[in-house]
């Protein structure tokens, strides 16, 4: 073939151009001033609220919903997000001020693996413990600090339950220094502090109720894993919709691990992966689409200050035992 | 669609368009009894900005001219907070009327099914609403 | 971290030396200010008693003997007292008799300011180049400091709201919004919800950050005043912020009356 001055240099222009081009399109991942990607911002994650965490079993292996489906969950979405304004113009207080206002669902799930968007099954140990495990959702009977969850308690909603959507107080702020990630989560006022680099495991005698994380940076993706977990909270919990109805035990072999990847200046994905052998057959995974929202103010959730649930459902529970006590003793 | 919380009688079901609760710090039904409604009228003393629930004290004058104290269970304060509720929203001497299911125990403490006021909405409510037709300011509340 | 050079060490002595305002020449700095990161601590019995006091016996916990009793301490109050108006002092000495029910601390409630930075827990800043935040080991509190979005806070709270600025190379940050449920110390030592609090951060050195931080409350003091101390970086390799996570410590105490069956 030929190739004349005249082609090649027409062939050069053209690229120039078209590179020229592609790269005003191209989003440049920001970077903070000391060099690593920067993922900063408030990431309330409110708009995943209509987003279950395990699919409807009528979608099967299918993620992502049609356009008709959607239409038809537009309808909830948009009652649910009227209630406050309902409120309003009926000059009361209902429910609707006490409900986040959402988007449609993301996807079918939250769950993204297994293909079929469910939590996989626990093993026999996992089971057991989840038995003993303390949740207001699957009793009424009330006695002790045991019989409740480590949320009920305020003691924390354990990993990867705290990074899951929730009816209020949603907000997931990434702070960056040097050396650091900082995840900050609203509720319960937990700022989950990821040293980035090789930098030793932590001896397993050291357990915390939201492990020990560390970051590293694959790209301009952030990786965090977390171990030495104490093997006291569940997994999930019941105001994620779509979560099962018992505690979900974890085990101190727990590690999950997250991604981080923003894509552009308004979106991250974000997915965490939950492990372990001890407690659960496979593993699973999460993967959301966030969206930015910096005018999200945190407002302090001092969750144990005034946490009356423990001594009034203890007294509770203990009255209406009582009154049912009384009762059949009348019939005899 | 699947009903997950069918613990969570009363207020959250019966108002509830989206199946899950609302009350996710705790479960309803084990403090509240969802058979039995209270009817209240009194007037607000103060509104308790505390988490993991606000509570809204209220005097209720009783047929003797006496007058007794409940506790009305609200939600988690920041979504009012982001309402653009603050401190002077819910002032002190508001007239209310509340529907609640009474607390287990016998305590004057109570979950509302609905709070309305005789005299009108004189809170200031400042802040931004979303409704059907996009996100509405309403103006801000005087300091 | 940044190591200060041979020209920078000699600096920072003559600096330190001459002036207790000179900024040292080879200061560590994050996004142009001067780096507060790192997990500190202040080393200090404040958290017992922000005045003076001697070694003493905590009389309700005799079956700890000497794990636990009251190291002593020079007061960290720059006016030595603390100029309570004549009703909060009652108020301070009824805290004081009912120690330590009377203490939220006891409870694992939330420090507020300024007692979350001298608890005798570590705390880590976090600062780059946007708002800064102190997450605290004690009781996973922590707070932002709002850099540019300066508010009063609509509800008051345990820890307030925290407005910060640098002054030339001071982090000045002031904080008002408080529900005043939190105290001082555990010596009593107590605030309205009338409080603001104006804590001046300096780094000294990579090392060293001078503290101080003064409160104005006129419904307990008859004037302002102002506590000062050093808070020191922790230099052990690979220092890590671990969680004090108190609320189950708690548990049984706040729940005693309720004769809850005892754990094995």
């Amino acid at each position: 073939m030929n190739v004349t001055f005249k082609s090649l240099a027409a062939s050069a222009l053209a690229g120039l151009v078209l590179s020229g081009v592609a790269a005003a399109a191209a989003w440049k991942h920001p970077k903070t001033p000391w060099g690593d990607p920067d993922l900063q911002g408030t990431w309330p994650i409110s708009h995943l609220m209509a987003t279950p965490l395990q699919r409807p079993t009528q979608y099967g292996e299918r993620l992502n919903f049609t356009a008709e489906e959607l239409e038809q969950q537009k309808k909830a979405v948009e009652a649910q997000n009227k209630r406050y304004s309902e409120d309003l113009a009926q000059n009361r207080i209902t429910l609707g001020h006490w409900v986040e206002e959402t988007d449609l669902p993301a996807q079918t799930s939250l769950i993204v693996d297994p293909p079929n968007g469910q939590l996989p099954p626990q093993t026999e140990a996992g089971k057991k413990q989840s038995a003993a495990m303390g949740s207001d959702w699957n009793r009424d009977v009330f006695d002790t600090v045991a019989d409740f969850g480590t949320w009920n308690r305020c003691i924390t909603r354990g990993l990867p339950n705290g990074m899951l959507p929730n009816p209020y107080n949603n907000g997931i702020q990434i702070v960056q220094a040097p050396g650091y990630v900082v995840i900050n989560m609203e509720m319960v006022h937990e700022a989950r502090v990821v040293p980035l680099g090789k930098r030793p495991a932590l001896d397993g005698e050291i357990k915390q109720w939201l492990g020990v994380s560390r970051g590293h940076f694959e790209g301009n993706t952030l990786v965090v894993e977390t171990t030495n977990f104490n093997g006291e909270t569940s997994m999930t919990d019941v105001p994620t919709r779509g979560s099962p109805r018992d505690p979900r035990a974890s085990s101190t072999e727990m590690k999950i691990v997250e991604r981080f990847e923003r894509t552009s200046d308004d979106r991250i994905t974000y997915s965490v992966t939950v492990n372990d052998p001890v407690t659960q057959t496979a593993s699973w995974t999460v993967r959301a689409p966030w969206k930015r929202d910096d005018n999200y103010q945190f407002f302090e959730y001092a969750c144990h200050e005034d946490n009356g649930a423990i001594r009034n459902f203890i007294t509770s529970s203990r009255a209406k035992r009582a009154q049912e006590a009384a009762a059949a003793a009348q019939k005899k | 669609m699947l009903k997950r919380a069918t613990a969570c009688a009363g207020l959250l079901v019966t108002a509830l368009m989206l199946p899950w609760a609302a009350q996710a710090h705790h479960s309803f039904a084990a403090e509240f009894d969802a058979s039995k409604v209270v009817h209240l009228e009194g007037t607000v003393v103060k509104f308790a900005w505390v988490n993991p629930h606000s509570w809204i004290y209220i005097n209720v004058p009783k047929a003797d001219g006496t007058t007794e104290e409940w506790k009305i269970e609200g939600g988690a304060p920041s979504l009012l907070l982001r309402r653009g509720w603050n401190r002077n929203s819910l002032p002190p001497g508001t007239k209310i009327v509340v529907d609640a299911f009474p607390a287990r125990d016998g305590d004057k403490r109570a979950s509302p099914r609905s709070i309305t006021f005789p005299d009108g909405r004189k809170m200031d409510i400042g802040g931004s609403y979303q409704n059907q037709e996009g996100k509405k300011d309403e103006p801000a509340p005087p300091k | 971290m940044r190591r200060i050079s041979g020209n920078g060490l000699l600096a920072l002595v003559l600096s330190l030396a001459c002036s207790t305002t000179a900024v040292a020449a080879d200061m560590p700095r994050v996004a142009g200010k001067p780096n507060l990161n790192g997990i500190w601590q202040a080393m200090n019995s404040a958290n017992w008693n922000l005045e003076a006091h001697s070694a003493q016996k905590v009389p309700s916990q005799w079956q700890l003997g000497a794990l636990f009793a009251i190291p002593a301490g020079q007061s960290v109050v720059v006016e030595g007292k603390i100029p309570y108006l004549p009703e909060a002092l009652e108020v301070r000495d009824k805290y004081r008799e009912e120690w330590p029910k009377s203490d939220p601390e006891t409870a694992c409630y939330l420090p507020g300011i300024p007692r979350a930075t001298y608890m005798g827990h570590p705390f880590q800043i976090v600062q780059g180049n946007r708002d800064i935040l102190m997450v605290y080991s004690y009781a996973t509190s922590n707070r932002t400091i709002f850099m540019k979005d300066h508010q009063e806070p609509p509800v008051d709270t345990w820890m307030g709201r925290s407005n910060g600025r640098w002054d030339g190379d001071t982090l000045v940050v002031e904080t008002t919004g408080f529900n005043a449920r939190a105290h001082l110390d555990r010596a009593g030592n107590h605030f309205s919800s009338a409080l603001k609090v104006t804590e001046r951060f300096r780094l000294e050195n990579a090392n060293v950050i001078r503290y101080e931080a003064t409160l104005e409350d006129p419904e307990t003091y008859s004037k302002p005043w102002t506590i000062r101390m050093p808070l020191y970086k922790h230099a052990e390799p690979n220092a890590e912020l671990l969680d004090y996570k108190c609320v189950p410590f708690a548990e049984e105490m706040l729940y005693k009356d309720l004769e809850l069956p005892r754990k094995k």
